[in-house]
């Protein structure tokens, strides 16, 4: 039976939920100075420090998920409100990843949170015991093609990763996960732009893969959203921050509520 | 008529005790949820690798965000399972779609078009058909002037026509689209039911091993 309106994606909602607005003026690479269980309670962009943009952005994801609208209409709507802010992208710079009007930019916000999202809320569903001990492993595969595919092979391999059955598979909670995400978290999306997912892997055949016996229990992971969700957005904004000055304190500080980065970074 | 009346409810061996914990609705649910989950992501990622735009173009992967936007619930009366994409029921079950906001729906016409909407565009214009009737929205035209100049000093002294660019047509207006229903989009229900029967059977299995091992230990 078929209904007209789709169901609340709860769990991917909750990791939503936890993430306060971070305007700031951090790249790519400086961002990724920041602990994952922090980038993962904030929403952010490089380089964006306006908090209308970015909180518009995150209702949008949040329409997104509830798979009640489109990407391309999302997209220009974020145009025509970066229109009225007034944006332009600097010279030289236009359509590039970092002109924030781009529909490569564009994309890459909605896609890559969207797809976080949607990628803590299929990991969390799988951490229920009984999910997890049908199935205790996934297998990292190719679900989008690339013109210029990563070599994920090497990552796993590099990354300490084991090739049962020639493949990429792994118990759900090995840490190999974290090490090969690109943002530290054990859940896909691993990378921009990735075309990598996981597909769960039974006991039976992570059995035959000599990964696991057919009694060990493997006790769930969490993320530790519980006590975040309880709290009020303005406490979690202040926790937020307060943990993010102590880590990145010394070569940034707010300012006017812009995370902004000041001398070299460690 | 003789009756006999037995009392099992205490002498229930270790198994049967285990194969009632398995079957109970929250330790099944799950397994039927993911189960259902798992078949419908792997179809969508593959109907997304087999099916290109039609137009060519940059992919939007319809579909892999379809299978990505697949969850499941557990409700009071049994597992539901979503896929939170908009458009896939409309794939699904076809019908006639009409504008909810404009006018007219904007069908693209060629592969720059695919997965934009029409107000990404700066430059389009109305095209009138017959009867003056809106028809699409195309590139507007541009004559492209190039300058004379006297072949002595270099001053310009006039301009020439090198051609004209745009006019292409990158959306065809619609008051209605029908679309015809195409379920191979989603899995077969009896694949469903089929893998999900295979999963609840391996969930059982396994619990009446282990509670046989368990009762053989604590024999021993």
């Amino acid at each position: 039976m078929i209904f007209p309106e789709p169901l609340p994606f709860k769990e991917a909602i909750e990791s939503r939920a936890v993430r306060q607005i971070l305007p700031t003026d951090f790249r790519t690479k400086l961002l990724a100075e920041i602990a994952p269980e922090l980038r993962e309670r904030a929403m952010f962009s490089a380089g964006v420090t306006n908090t209308e943009f970015l909180q518009d952005a995150s209702d949008k994801i949040d329409e997104l998920l509830a798979g009640t609208t489109d990407r391309a209409t999302k997209r220009a709507e974020l145009k025509q409100l970066l229109d009225r802010l007034g944006y332009r992208p600097v010279e030289g710079e236009e359509g590039s990843l970092t002109d924030l009007s781009s529909d490569n930019r564009l994309n890459l916000i909605l896609d890559t949170n969207l797809q976080m999202a949607q990628g803590y809320g299929s990991w969390k569903q799988g951490q229920q015991p009984e999910i997890l001990d049908q199935w205790p492993a996934q297998e990292l595969i190719r679900v989008i093609d690339a013109e210029k595919p990563r070599p994920w092979a090497k990552r796993w391999s590099d990354a300490g990763g084991k090739f049962p059955g020639g493949r990429m598979i792994a118990l759900k909670n090995d840490p190999i996960w974290t090490r090969i995400s690109r943002f530290g978290l054990p859940y896909p999306p691993f990378d921009f732009n990735s075309g990598m997912d996981v597909q769960d892997v039974d006991r039976e055949e992570a059995m035959a893969l000599e990964l696991i016996d057919r009694d060990t229990v493997i006790a769930p992971q969490s993320r530790d959203f519980n006590a975040a969700l309880q709290a009020t957005p303005e406490v979690r904004d202040a926790a937020l921050k307060e943990a993010l000055i102590m880590q990145v304190g010394t070569f940034a500080k707010f300012v006017v509520g812009v995370l902004r980065y000041f001398g070299a970074a460690a | 008529m003789i009756a006999i009346k037995i009392d099992i409810s205490d002498q229930a061996t270790p198994v049967i005790r285990a194969i009632g914990r398995a079957v109970r609705p929250d330790s099944l649910n799950p397994i039927v949820g993911r189960s259902a989950v798992n078949t419908f992501r792997e179809h969508l990622f593959g109907v997304d690798r087999a099916r290109p735009n039609a137009l060519g173009g940059s992919r939007t992967h319809f579909y892999a965000a379809a299978a990505r936007g697949t969850h499941f619930d557990v409700l009071p009366d049994g597992v539901m399972l979503s896929v939170n994409q908009v458009g896939i029921r409309q794939r699904v079950v076809g019908g006639t779609i009409t504008p909810k906001k404009a006018k007219y729906l904007t069908i693209p016409a060629r592969a720059e078009a695919h997965g934009k909407r029409a107000s990404e565009f700066n430059d389009l214009v109305v095209v009138f058909g017959a009867g003056g009737r809106p028809v699409a929205l195309a590139r507007a035209s541009q004559s492209l002037i190039g300058h004379k100049r006297d072949k002595v000093t270099g001053h310009v002294t006039g301009a020439t026509k090198r051609g004209s660019a745009g006019g292409e047509i990158l959306f065809w207006l619609r008051k209605s689209v029908t679309q015809q229903a195409d379920p191979s989009v989603v899995p077969y229900m009896e694949l469903v039911a089929q893998r999900i029967g295979r999963d609840v059977e391996q969930h059982i299995n396994r619990a009446v091993m282990r509670a046989r091992t368990a009762a053989a230990e604590g024999n021993s």
